[in-house]
């Protein structure tokens, strides 16, 4: 009897039927059903911003929050789409179109005046407790749902799930804070996140590993 | 094997059917060993190649869903664990190529594997595969130097190490699972 042959023989024996994981669509819902908890109770903890129902009547800022969460749910899909083998293309690429309409949104807000800004640390960028209690908590609800499948693409799935995390923590920063609105701002928080994701993603192949033996 | 005969058994393997399991990883052995062919130098490298595809398929299969075909799923897997696989022959012919340092190590004798206190191996080393088993039985017990072994075994120096590596995975798996039960 080969090695192959016995390998067979053991994994047969050991199958005793697995629970199929849920159609993508339904994991994104699960992750963002998980995630808003997250937002709520920073609301809960830091209250709403005070001008939110001035705001929430701007169509340029209903658009930038709902291409934030657009760009947050998206990225998601396209990560949950890596860990599930075969999976069509478009499902892995569908993020790139709402995250360039996201910045054509924003460099359109910039005007043709640009702006300046002198960014002397994290804090002028991003919120120091929101932005790393929602990108962190959803980047690792994320990867927990992914660990359950298939690791056949840990460094671009590590990549999408900090665009995922990254882009809900920024949705759910302009809900409480009136500080991070300026557009030059903004396109420096995406790019920030945006560089994080090759930076961070070959530890994926750490966080995502197929089992030994 | 058509796409839909595999779909209809590894279906049925995930709800339990351990025959249909059986049948299925049977039957993606020719794609497996197709997808290998030509690219794996060695014929313990496409072994080891269709054995880590094997053990991928048994970790992914819940993600397999019911009416989708199977073989983008199970090429996505296989290309995967075959560009895994070219990494090591890769990283394994660099060493070789360094010379003198591995001819050394591979002609060192082996040192003999450390006792486990108050059990027999024996019996645990008949329960894994005969290459293994071997492998460990040439270096480890025998503490022959791994050129020695291969020249004996007819097995490269690579596949050796692999099996030597993978054997003593299994024991300490096959030791805890004894631990856990007493």
């Amino acid at each position: 009897m080969t090695d192959t042959t016995r390998l067979i023989g053991q994994l047969a024996a050991h199958n005793d039927g697995v629970r199929r994981l849920p159609h993508p669509r339904w994991r994104l819902l699960r992750w963002l059903c998980l995630c808003l908890p997250l937002v709520l109770i920073m609301v809960g903890i830091e209250g709403v911003r005070p001008d939110l129902m001035l705001v929430v009547r701007q169509p340029l800022w209903l658009a930038q929050q709902g291409l934030a969460l657009g760009t947050a749910l998206a990225a998601a899909y396209a990560g949950i789409s890596f860990s599930v083998p075969g999976r069509e293309r478009w499902a892995k690429l569908v993020w790139l179109p709402i995250l360039g309409f996201w910045l054509s949104v924003i460099g359109i807000s910039l005007g043709p005046m640009g702006g300046a800004m002198v960014v002397t640390g994290f804090s002028e960028i991003f919120c120091p407790l929101c932005f790393p209690v929602i990108s962190i908590g959803s980047a690792c609800l994320l990867a927990w749902d992914m660990r359950r499948a298939a690791p056949i693409a840990p460094v671009r799935m590590m990549g999408l799930l900090l665009v995922a995390g990254g882009s809900l923590a920024l949705f759910g920063e302009r809900l409480i804070h009136d500080g991070f609105e300026a557009p030059l701002l903004m396109l420096v928080q995406i790019l920030a996140i945006l560089a994080a994701g090759p930076l961070l993603a070959p530890l994926g192949r750490a966080v995502f590993r197929w089992k030994r033996g | 094997m058509e796409d839909a005969d595999l779909a209809a058994l590894l279906v049925a393997a995930q709800e339990g059917d351990r025959r249909a399991y059986a049948a299925f990883l049977n039957g993606v052995l020719p794609l497996l060993r197709g997808m290998g062919r030509g690219k794996l130098a060695s014929a313990a490298d496409m072994d080891d190649f269709v054995q880590d595809c094997l053990l991928s398929l048994h970790q992914a299969r819940a993600t397999y869903q019911p009416g989708r075909p199977v073989l983008p799923w199970l090429q996505a897997i296989a290309r995967n664990r075959l560009s895994d696989a070219l990494r090591r022959t890769y990283r394994r012919r660099d060493v070789e190529a360094q010379g003198h340092d591995s001819e050394l190590l591979e002609n060192v004798p082996q040192p003999a594997a450390e006792e486990v206190e108050g059990r027999e191996l024996g019996p645990l080393l008949a329960q894994l595969p005969d290459r293994q088993r071997a492998a460990l039985d040439m270096l480890k017990v025998r503490g022959m130097s791994l050129r020695d072994a291969s020249a004996e075994s007819g097995i490269s120096v690579g596949a050796l190490k692999v099996a030597v590596h993978r054997g003593i995975a299994s024991l300490r798996q096959m030791l805890g699972r004894e631990n856990e039960h007493d």
